[in-house]
Parts: structure tokens; C-alpha cells; sequence
């Protein structure tokens, strides 16, 4: 039995290596079941869809939300008001990056390396840029195509009430 | 680390001639799907509709709605005075009148609620609360004259897997006088299961400068002494001074409100046979009425009995319990005067059911914070047992 790892090395798409603690690493899912299976011995994870931009970030999340849990063990197990608030502050702030280049890479890195707390959280920044926006302005943030034909917009509008603007 | 870094722009963003690449196309839909269900509001996923085609295909299977009414219609049309809660109309709002008199403002014609898509009489947005309905987008921008409004039942029509659904009134039914405290919270299956009822003559919030200390007396405001001042039993005055005639006709008027839902939810409940969850709230956080999908399941397979004369459920015999404090200081500082609770169950589940008196743990969770520690604190004293016939 190897003794006990302290950090790992995980690889970004790039070849970029980074080091990461087994705290941190524990908030992906993907990684916790690889430090846990005794049989794997682990030098370096590749992360073969992630880029050197988003596995920073990535790693930062994780980083940040294991020291949180960590300083809540240490103060007898609950998170008081104030903690939680500044870590979703945190969150909210982590959170702001540009739509076209961060935004969806961060979902499917959370996604492909399961860390629950960064997918919910990026799915729900996605959600809330949609909230309160026109269907126009929604397709301009996104880069989507209005592909209905003119019938079908007309058809539509009625039935949702709104207009395709 | 490494010794050399790579163009990153070049690497991984596409080209700038292709930067107009659809976002979404990185996303399978089962990741799409995931997004569209932390929107949760109807009229956003609306929208969402008629953005794209995939998007289009996608929304029906959400799962987690959220429907904000926007507004209270009353029975006439051509009421301009529209923000004025006084206006009454149908049996409802008449059988409150005459029974309750000033006490609880008349309802709305809460009848109207889930009734078919109208079109309000007037061109702007600023005469809403004509219509109890999801309100149309965009206020009116561009519409050929006239503020459509659909009904809720209408709105979900949209969607065939729902499974949380939320739906939220504009305010709370019962007009209490201000400083009142009066929440419920109400379960029903075919009829009622239970209800909690959690009210205060009055509440008083911590001063700034808010001694902690309970034994200093004098100060009107707080520092109440719960422990000292009676034993956990109700004054003798409670029943003499219209204390508990109060108690009644707050309960009595949860009630109604509580059935009057339940009605209302029959045409969704039906449609939606997917649902595993269902909550009637209101802005207010006044009255929550909920099911769970055991308790929607019954209600599809047992119609409900309805009320004679009025467009609510029937509510069926009932046993009740209430605890009161004249005065009772919370956690937070808060002192609930008059505070009371009221716990309902039908009395023919009463009597069969084994867990009886000493169970009171429903009725303690009934209601979040900080009203729950209420709940919790009042549970403790002594009870009061009350029976209610059918109404």
C-alpha cells in the first residue's frame, strides 16, 4: 500500500500540468473514485477535453470549495449564515466570465469530471442569463438561429403569446 | 511548468470568422434539458419556446415549473377600479361578507382563477389585476391592441413532464388587519389531510438596542418572559374577551381559502399525471397549500366532493387542537402576541389512525423559520381540542 497522496497531477488538454490537493481533487467525482480504488496508483490524470483556461478555473472552484469544507469540519460540522453567504458570493463572482469562451466549457468540465457544485452552478448562470431575456436577445448571447419558417413563427407567437422578438 | 505554452487562442477558440458558432451545439440535450430546469419561471420558458426549434422540442420535457400569476380577475369585466380589492363578486367573496363581516376582506373571485383565456378590455398594462392569469410578454410591446392573459392551465399545456410544479398567487387570499400574523399550511388528497394554522394578534420586532436579558421586565417591547408568566395553559380570559372567536375565524377562513385551491387545481391535476409535486403558494407567504404525489394520485382516482354553493372542496369533519400564548418571544427576537396555532386533521382520520395525540411532529415542520421555532415553542403547552362539522 502506497502512502497516502497528498497531491495529484492532472493534465489539461494542452499538456499543461497542474497539481491539485486530494482535498480539492475529492470534488470531482471522477477523481474521487480514482483515489479511492487502491488498484489505480496515480501519477498524472489527463483531462483529454479540457483546455489549460478551464482546468484553471476548474481547479480553483475545488480548491476553494474544499478549503470551505474543510474550515467547516474544523468548526463542528455547520456552515454559520455568514459563511455560506460569502462562499455564494464567491460563487457569483467565480461565475462571471465570458459566455463565448468560459461559460459552456465550464459546464462540460463539471460535467465530464462530475464536481456536482460547479455543474449546478453553471447550469444555473446559463439559466439565468435566459431568465427575464427577449427570445431575440437570447439567441444574440448564445449564437443561436431563429430557424422556424415564417409560418411556423406566426403559429407560434400566437400560441406562446409572445412575441418572436 | 511547462516549457512551452502553446497559442491557447488558436488551440482551442475557433477561428474569429466562425466565432458565430451556436453555444448550445457543445451541449447534448440531456445537458440543455438540465438548464431549462433551473429556469423554473413559465412565461422565461415560454419564451424559450420560440427561440429554436431544439429549444422548442426541449421545453415540453421540463420538469420543474414555476407559475407566477400575475393578477386577480373579478367576475365584472368592466371593472376599471381594478386595484381595489373591495369588489365582490359570486358566492365566495358573499358568504365571507355575510358571515365574517369586516373581519377578513372579501376574496377575489378566485372562481376566475383557472378560467378561460381572456383579453382585458383595457390597452395597457397598467390597468393588470383585471385577471387572475399569467399575464402576456412584454407588456403589450408590438401585440395588436389589448394585454392578452392565459390561464395557468392554458400555460402548462406546453408541457408534458412536469413534476415540480409551483404555483404562486400575487397575494394572499385573507385581508387581515395589519400587524396580524396568520399563515397556513394546508395538505389534500381527495379532501383534506391536515392543516396548520400558525396566527398572532400582533408582532413586535426587536428595538435596537434590545436587551437580551429576560428578566428585566418594564420594557413593553420584549425581553417577554415565557417560562414565568402561566403555566402553558390558556387564560381564562382567552374565552371570554373574543380571543378564541378570533381563533375560529382565522381558522375558518384558512380553511376556505385552503379548499377554495384544491378546487381550483382539479383541470391541472388531471392533465398532469406526471407530477410528483405540487405547491399553491402566494407572494405574501401566507397560506401554502401542498400535495405529494401519493396525495395527487387519490385525487385523480377519488374525485373530490365539492362544497355546495361555493367553488371550493368540501371540507370534511374535523378535529382540532390549539395552543396559545398570550405572549411568546422567539429566537430571534421577535415577540408573537396572542400567538395561537392550530392543528386540523379530518376527524374520521383521527380516530383510526394510531399515532394520536402525542404526535405533533407535522405539525412542527409545518412551517420554516422563524415561524417554525413558534410552532415548536406553542406545541408544548397545554391544548385546547375543538371539533369542526363538515362545512
Amino acid at each position: 500500500m502506497s502512502s497516502p497522496v497528498e497531491q495529484i497531477t492532472v493534465v489539461s488538454s494542452d499538456g499543461d500540468e497542474f497539481k491539485m490537493t486530494v482535498a480539492a481533487a475529492m470534488q470531482s467525482e471522477q477523481l474521487k473514485q480514482m483515489l479511492t480504488d487502491d488498484s489505480i496508483s496515480i501519477v498524472k490524470v489527463p483531462v483529454e477535453n479540457i483546455s489549460t483556461e478551464i482546468l484553471v478555473k476548474v481547479i480553483e472552484y475545488c480548491q476553494k470549495h474544499a478549503d470551505h469544507e474543510a474550515a467547516t469540519k474544523a468548526n463542528g460540522g455547520g456552515a454559520s449564515d455568514s459563511e455560506a453567504e460569502e462562499l455564494n458570493k464567491w460563487d457569483a463572482e467565480f461565475m462571471k466570465v465570458d459566455v463565448e469562451d468560459k461559460l459552456f466549457h465550464i459546464l462540460m468540465a463539471a460535467n465530464y469530471l462530475e464536481i456536482k457544485g460547479l455543474f449546478d452552478l453553471a447550469c444555473q448562470t446559463v439559466a439565468d442569463l435566459i431568465k427575464g431575456k427577449t427570445p431575440k436577445q437570447i439567441r444574440k448571447i448564445f449564437n443561436l438561429k431563429n430557424d422556424f419558417t415564417p409560418e411556423e413563427q406566426e403559429r407560434l407567437s400566437r400560441q406562446h403569446n409572445c412575441s418572436f422578438d | 511548468m511547462a516549457s512551452f505554452r502553446p497559442d491557447l487562442t488558436s488551440r482551442i477558440y475557433p477561428e474569429p470568422d466562425v466565432a458565430d458558432v451556436d453555444l448550445f451545439d457543445r451541449l447534448p440535450d440531456s445537458l440543455l434539458l438540465l438548464v431549462f430546469n433551473k429556469i423554473g419561471d413559465v412565461k422565461a420558458l415560454g419564451r424559450c419556446c420560440v427561440v429554436s426549434r431544439r429549444f422548442h422540442s426541449l421545453v415540453p420535457q421540463v420538469e420543474n415549473v414555476v407559475v407566477r400569476v400575475d393578477c386577480v380577475i373579478s367576475d365584472d369585466d368592466s371593472s376599471s377600479s381594478a386595484a381595489s380589492s373591495d369588489k365582490s363578486r359570486g358566492p365566495f367573496s358573499n358568504l365571507f361578507r355575510l358571515v365574517f363581516g369586516g373581519i377578513v376582506k372579501p376574496l377575489q373571485a378566485l372562481g376566475q382563477f383557472l378560467g378561460p383565456k381572456r383579453t382585458s378590455l383595457s390597452s395597457g398594462p397598467s390597468s393588470s389585476s383585471t385577471t387572475l392569469a399569467v399575464g402576456s410578454e412584454e407588456d403589450g410591446e408590438g401585440d395588436q391592441g389589448g394585454v392578452t392573459h392565459h390561464s395557468p392551465t392554458q400555460v402548462l399545456k406546453n408541457f408534458n413532464e412536469i413534476r415540480f410544479l409551483r404555483i404562486e398567487l400575487p397575494s394572499g387570499e385573507l385581508g387581515i388587519d395589519d400587524g396580524v400574523l396568520l399563515k397556513w399550511r394546508a395538505d389534500f388528497g381527495s379532501t383534506l389531510d391536515n392543516c396548520v394554522i400558525l396566527g398572532a394578534s400582533s408582532v413586535v420586532y426587536p428595538g435596537p438596542t434590545k436587551s437580551l436579558c429576560p428578566q428585566e421586565g418594564g420594557s413593553d417591547a420584549g425581553c417577554a418572559n415565557n417560562g414565568g408568566d402561566d403555566n402553558g395553559s390558556i387564560p381564562d380570559s382567552f374565552y371570554t374577551n373574543g380571543g378564541l372567536k378570533l381563533r375560529v375565524v382565522w381558522t375558518i377562513s384558512s380553511l376556505i381559502a385552503a379548499s377554495a385551491r384544491h378546487y381550483l387545481l382539479q383541470p391541472i391535476i388531471s392533465e398532469h399525471k406526471t407530477l410528483d409535486n405540487l405547491v399553491l403558494t402566494d407572494a405574501d407567504g401566507q397560506g401554502v397549500l401542498s400535495m405529494n404525489r401519493d396525495q395527487l394520485e387519490e385525487l385523480r382516482v377519488k374525485p373530490l366532493s365539492a362544497s355546495s354553493a361555493s367553488k371550493r372542496t368540501l371540507v370534511p369533519a374535523l378535529n382540532m387542537r390549539l395552543w396559545y400564548a398570550p405572549q411568546l418571544e422567539l429566537p430571534d427576537g421577535v415577540v408573537l402576541k396572542g400567538a395561537t396555532l392550530v392543528a386540523i386533521r379530518p376527524s374520521e382520520l383521527s380516530s383510526t389512525a394510531k399515532k394520536e395525540v402525542s404526535d405533533v411532529s407535522w405539525v412542527s415542520t409545518a412551517f420554516g423559520e422563524p415561524y417554525g421555532a413558534a410552532a415548536r415553542m406553542l406545541v408544548k403547552r397545554r391544548t385546547y381540542c375543538l371539533e369542526m362539522n363538515s362545512f
